[in-house]
């Protein structure tokens, strides 16, 4: 997928916007704070509908600016068989997006349009992170390249909170059990098929990051990820989840209504990264586990692509001041010419000397001119 | 903040600003129509809101909507009294009367099972359903599940199926599909799934 053009207008510090992008590596570079990561974020709101960086709406919208009416973002899309325009906007209120003109009924509509792999340095710590963070991974790319998995999603958090909100609130009541079995069963029949869906990325990714870890980190160790599903039988068997998942709710429901929580399914997973067979969040160094983060995007990238049969974009922000100059240079080798690369940095030497950019920008002051 | 409308005219606002859908703006744009238009408009609208609770009940026994006792659906002896339709809303109850394809008796639920709203059986009409299905056990034989399909709903009829089973009816659930109309390529692929699942020999 190519943006081939993309219109911002008033967003965070971004006034107005507007520039055209080829395939290719496209580098926006410019001093902190002056609209980069901003750019990269009204990117991503085209991907997920959702922010990379703060999930209070409020703050999207520039706070200081007299007349404000809406914020607008817009970009044509060159996708594989067609072109998309897709168009989103929002004030203070609701939120709309359009897809050629038609407005869409829900949000989660939009996913699967614009394809991407988002990269920005809080990502850096997805293996000594919380498990949270590694979840998320899981759904932002499998939403974006299965329409029954976000709908699954979306349907297993309601019946999880719904169930939740049962056992917290409703301990005493004496047909409890009953009722805690009607939730059972869509939490059953939706984490299952999230559990599966999550095994096979796992297994997909493993493979591909394998191939490319030895290159990025410089030593010939292998790498290869392992899924701790919950509960943990469907590591075995990810066909049969959801009969391993409507059984470990079974069994663990007089616990559950003790607690007062679900405690399992897919909203307890997560998966480790073992280099050389030794988990990389209790062995391995920080430049360890940074390779380990950069294979894991690179081969979503990977996966993402031979799933949909178009390249998705690749974003990166301002990774450049956070990896060393080898891991700098394993990631710079690694870009793909055919997949358009949207690249943030302070300085255009850290990139444009390093490999062949497309297209130059500068950012300063929310003002973005094109120098190549 | 104050508005300095007259009191008349706030105390309307704020009463029609906690209607459903209807905010702040909406409120003040429909008073302000009501003040303008002429007073015989607004009388109608207050006898209508006035009537609404003295002139429509719920139905004793299925608790459709009705004006006295017994709602028009049970106390004609033309429907098929061996088969009952739940169903969450009247509204519910209301379409599948339009449809013309079910000649049964019904049983609206007023609501669906949701533990976040505080929504337990106790505040639906289940209590009354069982009592339905136990002390007419030999009319009834079938007991049609046709809440909503999405997790709400579903959840309600599995709750309800648990309950029904012992009693030794034939419990279903309306079919899942593909509307009419529609075609493959438009439909999503839940949807598609499910009319898969739900798919039948001819």
């Amino acid at each position: 997928m190519i943006v081939r053009e993309l219109q911002i207008i008033n967003f965070r510090n971004l006034r107005s916007v507007r520039s055209e992008f080829g395939p290719g590596i496209n580098l926006i570079y410019g001093a902190n704070a002056q609209g980069k990561t901003n750019l990269l974020e009204a990117l991503s709101l085209l991907v997920t509908a959702r922010s990379f960086r703060t999930s209070a709406e409020r703050e999207l919208i520039p706070w200081v600016r007299d007349g404000y009416e809406a914020t607008l973002i817009r970009a044509r899309v060159e996708r594989l068989g067609g072109e998309d325009r897709l168009l989103m906007t929002f004030n203070q209120g609701e939120k709309h997006v359009f897809v050629n003109g038609t407005p869409l009924a829900r949000l989660g509509d939009l996913l699967g349009r614009l394809n991407a792999v988002i990269f920005t340095p809080p990502d850096l710590g997805l293996v000594s992170g919380g498990p949270a963070g590694r979840r998320r991974f899981l759904d932002i790319g499998l939403s974006q390249t299965s329409r029954p998995y976000l709908v699954h999603l979306q349907h297993y958090d309601l019946a999880l909170r719904q169930a939740n909100a049962l056992l917290k609130q409703h301990q005493r009541r004496p047909s409890l059990r009953d009722e805690l079995a009607a939730w059972h069963d869509k939490l059953a029949a939706h984490g299952g098929a999230l559990l599966q869906a999550r095994a096979a990325m796992i297994s997909e990714l493993s493979a591909l990051a394998g191939q490319t870890y030895a290159a990025i980190a410089g030593v010939e160790e292998p790498l290869r990820l392992e899924y701790l599903p919950s509960p943990s039988a469907v590591q075995a068997q990810p066909d049969a989840a959801e009969a391993a998942l409507r059984e470990a709710l079974e069994r663990c429901a007089d616990d559950d209504m003790r607690r007062g929580a679900i405690s399992s399914g897919p909203h307890r997973d997560d998966f480790r990264f073992l280099v050389a067979g030794r988990d990389a969040r209790d062995f391995g160094s920080q430049g360890q586990q940074r390779s380990c983060v950069l294979a894991l995007k690179l081969a979503e990238m990977r996966r993402m692509t031979s799933r949909t049969g178009d390249p998705p974009l690749l974003l990166l922000d301002d990774l450049m001041s956070e990896l060393d100059e080898s891991r700098q240079r394993a990631l710079l080798a690694s870009l793909d010419p055919c997949v358009q690369t949207f690249i943030t940095a302070t300085e255009r030497s850290l990139v444009a000397p390093l490999v062949e950019c497309r297209g130059i920008y500068l950012m300063d002051d929310g003002q973005l001119t094109r120098e190549l | 903040m104050k508005t300095g409308y007259p009191q008349a005219l706030e105390r309307l606002i704020r009463e029609l600003s906690r209607l459903p859908t209807i905010g702040r703006r909406s409120a003040q744009r429909l008073a302000f129509h009501l003040l303008k238009s002429p007073p015989s408009d607004a009388r109608q609208l207050a006898d209508a809101i006035a009537a609404l609770h003295s002139g429509v009940r719920f139905c004793s026994q299925c608790f459709y909507l009705t004006e006295s006792g017994l709602c028009a659906v049970c106390s004609d002896p033309s429907r098929d009294q061996r088969v009952i339709c739940v169903v969450e809303e009247p509204q519910d109850a209301a379409a599948l009367e339009k449809s013309g394809s079910y000649s049964g008796l019904y049983h609206v639920l007023l609501g669906r099972l949701s533990p976040l709203q505080g929504v337990t059986p106790e505040d639906l009409r289940i209590k009354e359903l069982m009592a339905r299905l136990e002390t007419q056990p030999r009319i009834v034989n079938e007991v049609i599940l046709a809440t909503n399909p999405n997790v709400d709903g579903d959840a309600t009829a599995l709750y309800l199926h648990r309950l029904i089973e012992p009693l030794g009816l034939r419990v279903t659930r309306l079919g899942l599909g593909l509307s009419t109309g529609s075609s493959l390529d438009s439909s999503d692929e839940l949807t598609l799934q499910r009319a898969f699942e739900g798919r039948r020999s001819l």
